[in-house]
């Protein structure tokens, strides 16, 4: 008992196990003694009934058929001899009976006795009545006063003696019940004070036993329960927040559909654009070569143009060799004019006109020799026009030929170009695939918000009965508490949480 | 092809080449109405009346215009002989530096005097173009090296101032006067008759 490791139902089960034990055996105890007692008492009441009844009755029932057998005697009226025999019949049980239920071991001979005698007594009866019937009333009132008369008395004397000890016997029979109702009712009493003493010890270990588990349980359970409060409060707090992130991650959700939509949209207007951007390279290689074509052509004209120009300058070169050729001829000229005039100055009077001739001679050669400085000066003007002409040729032709190899990167450039637009629009087509694909999985995604919307708001309400149930758990805390009288005013401290977030849907 | 930013206007280039030809082809011969203009302009100058009718009552001189080291000299028309280009010029050693060579004029042997030497003026002695103005003076013959003949003209002697005072030396004794052109009219007899410009050098 006491044991720590015992639990509390088993503390009570074996507390009330022994003072059950200890019940029935005070309730055996009690039984016990009162069947005894009342054995004995029945025995003795119904012995004493019996032998009183018999001790009794047996005399008088005799006494009546004796007085029946008188009567007849007296009267001879058969009708008296019936009383007789049937008075006789009782007292004859009477007496069997008595000596059937006698236990008293000297009491069994005088019955027998007493038995003996009336069978004597019953003989002399019955030779009375045959005799009075054959008419010899006088033998049969010797046979009565001879036989029957001792007979009876004796009988009687058997039976005052047998009463007697049978009336002894009866006494001791009382006094035994009495030392044993005695006995049984002090063994009752140390019975009843032992189960009192166990029942008590019992109670009071069984009382703190369960009181101190009950403290602890209680304890633990007030501040699980504020625990779980607090903990439902923070968890709903968490499933509104939940919610919340659940609402805004579906407005995400649409949105990040309907970029998947603008993305698949302009995906293929980039695919499109890409098929279409791979003609116009094909387009614009064609006139790449048909650029480097001509490059080449204009090369070749410019490498002409170069030639015909100096071809030009050669040309003009002569023109200077005849110019200069004028220009002597108009030296010489002048000289003759000059020399003319000399003449014509010397001629005197007769020379005049002929010095107007020399000095128009002489103005024409001047103006020739002003010509030939003009075009020499032209000359050296195409000169320098022609030089020029030909580096432009020349860079003519080197832009030419840069021309030609830009033409050419660019042709490269473009199929290149044309390359990575093919790629652009495989991977604009992929997009777009994967753009359809996301969009489709945007709406299971939000098909799946919508479940966890729903599991939410459930979820909110669960957590809203799980603190009701807390709540609830926390009273329940208090009275019990209450009820093994721990604390001082029998309510427990709750802790009591903050109110908890309540979700908006 | 073409490096300039704006486009060619090639019928405009056409066009000039066009016009350039016709030029190139009417320059070769001059059209006949241009032929008769200048023939009848010639000859309305030739039919013109002396002019110096009014002043031929005066004296006059004739001059022989030259350009001598970026100077006007005149030359008197009566002592010019004639003017030549200067070909072959021969110089000649144990000459004074004044006398640049001798020349082939007309199978005889002519001098040519620099008067630049002469005359200390500035300038380059026989250069491109260098003409010779052979002159008779005092009976002898020489050639005067001449930058250019400028022409001749006509001066009346009282328009011809003398020579200015400024002058010394030889440059005055060879100067008869100056011209209101600022023509320095040389005196070749005084040139002859000089005789710094004798040649008498001896060689051993």
């Amino acid at each position: 008992m006491g044991s720590r490791t015992w639990t509390v139902g088993r503390q009570i089960i074996t507390g009330f196990t022994v003072l059950l034990l200890l019940l029935l055996s005070t309730a055996g105890v009690c039984i016990y003694a009162l069947i005894r007692g009342a054995d004995a008492t029945e025995t003795t009441l119904r012995y004493q009934g019996v032998i009183l009844k018999n001790k009794l009755g047996a005399p008088g029932a005799f006494a009546v058929a004796h007085v029946d057998l008188l009567r007849y005697l007296v009267t001879q009226d058969k009708r008296f001899l019936i009383g007789w025999e049937k008075s006789a019949e009782v007292s004859r049980q009477m007496i069997v009976e008595a000596r059937e239920a006698t236990v008293l071991a000297e009491a069994k001979p005088v019955w027998d006795e007493s038995l003996r005698l009336f069978n004597l007594a019953m003989e002399a009866g019955k030779q009375m009545v045959e005799t009075e019937s054959s008419g010899r009333h006088a033998d049969a009132l010797r046979i009565h006063t001879e036989r029957f008369q001792p007979v009876r008395d004796q009988l009687f004397t058997a039976l005052e003696r047998v009463m007697e000890s049978e009336a002894k016997f009866s006494a001791g029979i009382s006094e035994t019940a009495l030392r044993e109702a005695a006995r049984a009712s002090r063994m009752l009493m140390v019975v009843a004070v032992i189960a009192l003493v166990t029942g008590i010890g019992i109670g009071w270990v069984v009382t703190k036993s369960i009181t101190n588990a009950l403290r602890q349980a209680v304890t633990a359970l007030a501040s699980a329960s504020s625990e779980i409060v607090a903990a439902t409060t923070q968890q709903a707090a968490g499933t509104a927040e939940g919610a919340t992130a659940v609402q805004q991650t579906s407005t995400t959700l649409d949105e990040v559909k309907q970029t998947a939509q603008v993305s698949a949209q302009k995906a293929r207007a980039v695919a499109e654009a890409a098929e279409k951007s791979a003609r116009v390279s094909q387009e614009g290689r064609r006139a790449v070569e048909e650029s480097v074509k001509g490059s080449q052509e204009a090369k070749l004209r410019m490498e002409t143009l170069a030639e015909r120009i100096l071809a030009l300058s050669e040309q003009a070169q002569a023109i200077g060799e005849i110019i200069a050729a004028v220009n002597d001829l108009a030296e010489q000229s002048n000289l003759l004019a000059v020399n003319a005039a000399i003449e014509a100055a010397k001629a005197g009077e007769a020379g005049k006109g002929f010095a107007v001739v020399a000095a128009e001679v002489k103005s024409l050669a001047e103006q020739s020799k002003q010509a030939t400085a003009r075009v020499r000066g032209n000359l050296s003007e195409i000169h320098r026009a022609t030089q020029a002409a030909v580096m432009a040729a020349e860079q003519g032709v080197k832009v030419s030929e840069n021309g030609e190899a830009l033409a050419r990167q660019a042709g490269e450039s473009i199929r290149v170009l044309a390359e990575s637009l093919t790629e652009s629009a495989q991977s604009a087509q992929q997009i777009m695939g994967s753009a359809q694909q996301q969009v489709i999985g945007m709406e299971q995604m939000a098909l799946a918000m919508q479940n966890i919307r729903q599991a939410t708001t459930q979820n909110m309400a669960a957590t809203r009965q799980v603190e009701d149930s807390a709540h609830s758990l926390n009273e329940l805390a208090s009275r019990l508490m209450a009820l093994v009288a721990i604390s001082g005013n029998g309510h427990f401290p709750r802790r009591r949480a903050p109110e908890p977030v309540r979700m908006s849907g | 092809m073409s490096e300039e930013p704006r486009g060619t206007d090639w019928q405009k280039v056409h066009a000039r080449l066009e016009q350039a030809r016709l030029t190139i082809d009417s320059s070769g011969e001059l059209q006949s109405i241009e032929v008769v203009r200048i023939l009848t302009d010639r000859a309305l100058a030739l039919a013109k009346p002396l002019k110096d009718s009014a002043p031929s009552m005066e004296e006059m001189i004739e001059l022989l215009v030259v350009s001598i080291g970026g100077e006007r000299f005149g030359i008197e028309t009566l002592c010019a002989i004639e003017a030549i280009s200067l070909r072959e010029l021969i110089p000649v050693p144990c000459t004074p530096a004044f006398v640049l060579g001798i020349v082939n004029y007309r199978g005889r042997i002519l001098a040519i005097l620099d008067l630049r030497r002469i005359l200390d003026l500035p300038g380059e002695g026989v250069m491109e173009g260098s003409k010779v103005v052979a002159v008779e003076a005092g009976g002898t013959t020489v050639g005067i090296l001449v930058n250019t003949v400028v022409g001749t003209i006509s001066v009346l002697v009282r328009k011809v101032a003398p020579p200015p005072e400024a002058l010394t030396g030889l440059r005055l004794a060879l100067t008869r006067g100056v011209t209101e052109e600022f023509i320095t009219v040389l005196d070749l007899h005084a040139l002859a008759r000089a005789p710094e410009i004798l040649v008498n050098e001896e060689v051993d």
